[in-house]
This record gives C-alpha cells, sequence and structure tokens, in this order.
C-alpha cells in the first residue's frame, strides 16, 4: 500500500484487518492439513481437534466482517483503500467457505475409517497437497496484492481437476467391485469433491485481487 | 439512467505525463478552459497554471484540492470576479463560455455574471425581505411589472426548493431564515436571472447535515437546466453529487476525470494520496 495515512488509526485498522485475514488462512491451511492428516493416517482424535479450530475460525471470520464494516463506516475509505477493504472481505468470505469443506472432510473422516483398510484414501493425498498448495499462493498473491498470481493458480486449478476426475473415476469403479463400501467410498469422492472445490476457492480469491 | 446522446466527447489535452489525464468525460462544452494561467501579481508568480479543461453542459462538475491550490481562483476566472482585483489577470490561455472568448472586448461583464452566477461558502442574501432577494437582479436587469417579478420569485423559490417554506411570509427579512434556508435563497437569487452556469464556493460548508443534504439535493435538481461547477473541501460531498471531478494541486490541473473514476480507479498518484487522506 502506497504511503502514510494522516490518520495512524486508519493505517492501524488497516493493518489490523490485513493480519486478520492471514490469520484466517493460516488457521485454513492448518486445520486442512490435520483433517486430512487424521484421514490418512486414521488419527480419529485429531478430528475434534478439527472442529474446535473450526470454532475460532468462525469468531475470527465474524470479526473480519465487523472490523471491516467498522473501518468502511470510521474512515470512508476510497480509490485502492477501498478496494483493499472489499478484497480483505470477499477473501474472508472464501476462506471462510474453504473451512466449511475442511469441516465436512473431518465429519465424513469417522464414517471412512469405520472399515478396517481403505485403500483409494492413498489417492487423495496428492490431491490435498495440491490444494493446499493452491490455497498458499492465494493468500500470498492477497498478502501482496498481486493479481498476476491468477494465472499460476488457473494451471494449478487445471492439474487439481486432474487429479479430481481421476480420483471420481477409481472410486466409481470401486464401488463397482466392491458394492458393500460404497457408503465409505462415496464419502470419500465427496472428500474428493471438497479438495477440489477448495482449489476453486484459492482460484477465487486471486481473481477478487483482479478487479 | 444512462442517456447515451450523441454528443460531442469534451476532450481535454493530450495524455502525456504532464497532461491532466481525460477522456471519459462526455457531454457538450460548456466553459471551454485553454492553457489558462493566472496571476494576482502581475505575471510574477502564477497561482494557476496552464489549466486546460473542459467542462460540459448540464452536468455537476467539482474541483477539489488542498487549500491555497487555486480552486476558488480558478472558479471566479469563469465570471471575471478576479478582474475587480489590481494586478490579478490571465496571463496565458483563454477561457471561452459557450463559444465566446469572455475577454474579448466585446464582453460586457455585467451581462457575462447574469450568465454565470455564483453563490458563496457563507450565504449573503441582502439585508432585505426574502422577495426583495430574490426579485433584486430581475429588477436591476429592467423588470419592472409587479406580476412578472412576482413569477419569476415564484419560479425561483420553487427552483431552489424554498417556497413551500417561505410562501406565507416573502416580505420577512431573509435574516429570519435558518442557514440552510438563506444558502437555498442565495441560489433562488442566482436562478433568478436565469444564467446558464451556477459556480459555487463551498455552498455546504457552513451548514448543517440536513440543511447540507437539501442543498446536495437541490444542486442535483437544479443540473437539469444548469451547469454547475462547485468547490468543495467534503470528497463525500464530490463524490455524491458530481458527475465529473478535478483535482488540483499547488495551481496545476492533475487529474480530470469522471467522479466515479476519479474516486475509484485515480491515475494519478497525487490524486489517490489526496483523495485517500495519505501524506503527499
Ligand atoms: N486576492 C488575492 N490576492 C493575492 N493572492 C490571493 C488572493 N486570493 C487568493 N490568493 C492566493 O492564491 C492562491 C490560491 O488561492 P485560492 O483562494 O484560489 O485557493 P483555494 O484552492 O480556493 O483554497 P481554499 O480551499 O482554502 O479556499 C493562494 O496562495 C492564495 O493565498
Ligand atoms: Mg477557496
Amino acid at each position: 500500500m502506497p504511503g502514510k495515512h494522516i490518520l495512524a488509526s486508519f493505517d492501524e485498522a488497516l493493518t489490523g484487518l490485513k493480519e486478520d485475514v492471514l490469520e484466517l488462512g493460516v488457521l485454513c491451511r492448518s486445520n486442512l492439513s490435520i483433517s486430512i492428516n487424521a484421514l490418512l493416517k486414521r488419527e480419529l482424535d485429531q478430528v475434534a481437534q478439527v472442529l474446535s479450530v473450526q470454532d475460532d475460525m468462525i469468531s475470527l471470520a465474524t470479526r473480519i466482517d465487523e472490523d471491516a464494516m467498522n473501518l468502511i463506516v470510521r474512515f470512508q475509505p476510497v480509490a485502492s483503500d477501498l478496494r483493499f477493504v472489499l478484497h480483505s472481505m470477499k477473501v474472508a468470505a472464501n476462506l471462510d467457505r474453504i473451512a466449511s469443506h475442511v469441516v465436512k472432510i473431518a465429519k465424513r473422516t469417522p464414517k471412512i475409517l469405520a472399515i478396517a483398510e481403505v485403500v483409494e484414501v492413498n489417492l487423495l493425498e496428492p490431491l490435498y497437497l495440491r490444494a493446499d498448495q493452491a490455497l498458499g499462493q492465494s493468500i500470498v498473491a492477497y498478502s501482496d496484492n498481486n493479481p498476476e498470481a491468477v494465472s499460476e493458480l488457473s494451471e494449478e486449478d487445471n492439474e487439481i481437476d486432474k487429479l479430481y476426475k481421476k480420483a471420481r473415476k477409481t472410486y466409481t469403479s470401486a464401488i463397482e467391485d466392491s458394492p458393500e463400501h460404497y457408503k465409505e467410498l462415496i464419502h470419500l469422492m465427496f472428500v474428493a469433491r471438497s479438495l477440489e472445490r477448495i482449489g476453486d476457492h484459492a482460484v477465487h480469491i486471486a481473481e477478487i485481487l483482479v478487479d | 439512467m444512462v442517456i447515451e446522446m450523441n454528443q460531442e466527447t469534451a476532450t481535454l489535452g493530450k495524455e502525456t505525463p504532464d497532461e491532466p489525464v481525460i477522456g471519459r468525460i462526455k457531454g457538450k462544452t460548456m466553459i471551454e478552459c485553454n492553457d489558462v494561467s493566472f496571476s494576482y501579481d502581475n505575471g510574477k508568480t502564477n497561482t494557476l497554471d496552464h489549466i486546460s479543461l473542459d467542462i460540459p453542459e448540464k452536468q455537476v462538475t467539482a474541483f477539489i484540492g488542498p487549500s491555497g491550490c487555486g480552486k476558488s481562483t480558478f472558479l471566479r476566472c469563469f465570471n471575471r470576479m478576479n478582474d475587480l482585483i489590481d494586478s490579478a489577470r490571465i496571463t496565458s490561455g483563454s477561457i471561452n463560455i459557450m463559444g465566446q472568448d469572455i475577454h474579448a472586448p466585446e464582453v460586457d461583464v455585467i451581462e457575462l455574471r447574469k450568465q454565470v452566477g455564483m453563490v458563496f461558502q457563507k450565504y449573503n442574501p441582502f439585508p432585505k425581505s426574502i422577495y426583495e432577494n430574490v426579485s433584486y437582479g430581475p429588477r436591476i436587469q429592467g423588470v419592472r411589472d409587479k406580476k412578472e417579478l412576482d413569477a419569476i420569485v415564484e419560479r425561483s423559490l420553487k427552483g431552489a426548493a424554498l417556497w413551500d417554506e417561505v410562501k406565507d411570509r416573502l416580505n420577512s427579512s431573509a435574516f429570519g431564515l435558518s442557514g440552510g434556508q438563506q444558502q437555498r435563497l442565495c441560489i433562488a437569487r442566482a436562478i433568478a436571472v436565469q444564467p446558464h452556469v451556477i459556480l459555487m464556493d463551498e455552498p455546504c460548508s457552513a451548514l448543517d447535515p440536513i440543511a447540507t443534504a437539501k442543498v446536495e439535493e437541490l444542486i442535483m435538481e437544479l443540473r437539469e437546466k444548469y451547469t454547475i461547477v462547485i468547490v468543495t473541501h467534503s470528497m463525500q460531498q464530490a463524490s455524491r453529487i458530481s458527475d465529473n471531478t478535478a483535482f488540483f494541486y499547488l495551481g496545476k490541473l492533475i487529474e480530470y476525470d469522471t467522479t466515479k473514476t476519479l474516486f475509484s480507479t485515480p491515475s494519478q498518484k497525487q490524486t489517490e494520496d489526496y483523495i485517500s487522506g495519505r501524506f503527499g
């Protein structure tokens, strides 16, 4: 952001907003990693942790919304300041959606782990790694206010889509092979879908920075 | 509502780094300023520095910029109010209003000021009745018929959105009105002589928020008939009521664009710093 404002409290409010959005991003990534870990390593007790972090994230997201509104009312930002505040609100909304996908993954985990061994679970790992990388890139793009990240992220998203399609195909044929596990496999399919959606939201975050 | 008319674009200089950035302002030009420089001391120093901009008719154009940047000086050039100051003069360029060079020898300054009315920051009604305040200009211009004057007073007060509030006390002193009403009375006085242009120098800075809102609403209505140029220190006011905004700094025109563009995506760093309250 260019130059300091004459009102120091305006700068403080903008910096505070940015820090909160970045914090929300960091929590998103760490919670995503915990929930995937719980699934891949069969660590059921970590599911509860995911849910409790989610509560913190909801309060943080609410605070971001309130702070952004307050900032608009108090300082009436214009031009790049106004865009920054609006971007922050939209980025936070996307992170919020990502967070709810993380929770969905966590909630499916006990149901998937109900059966002794799910071979196909490993397919999720590359999908997770890609989605997480895209998420990380999008948060950096917001932090640096770098709309150019969009093109890189779109490529990343194409890879995620490919991996998702592959996973979906595998799960569909697995259901045909072992119909007795269709419930678990459908849950797995939805986990893959959530990861794919997280990739989409990461692209959205970069797209927000474009206008 | 966007009315797309086949109007000529008000072109305002070339897009070189040193020239104001222009291009989106559309409309038939009312006031055309070419390379205007102005000095208060016979040309020793220029208070206005080579300003070129065209003000479109029947729109509200706002002048913004830090104190002392020359907004009022520039505004006063449009009806040659600066002529009243010794040693003050235009040192380069020209100003055309409706195609007429206002400094041409044949121009009658009194007639010019009739065409280009002015409303000031400190509302300044005459110490007379409401009726006399509004009928003063037309009477000076020779309207004597009482019926005609009555009609002008009614039309002007209605035009200034003041009629309903004062119609039962037209003969009371103008000083009995509230500040906001006095300012609207001054606007009624300005429009009584049917000008083409109304210049307003910080017309709301002495008014409370409600009176300000009424004057702003009035300005937006007046735009249908008049070309309005307003100097304001309130960015919010400029963004609420104006179609175009010009930003001045140290006697120079830095940026001139549609208000929407200037306040959302200004192209000059100086503009951005000023409107968002940053150190320049
Ligand atoms: N009558 C005058 N004689 C000499 N200098 C003047 C006169 N009026 C204004 N100036 C000078 O010209 C410069 C521009 O003044 P002007 O009043 O046009 O600025 P402004 O942008 O309207 O400022 P403000 O926002 O404070 O009203 C200032 O440096 C001012 O001191
Ligand atoms: Mg002034």
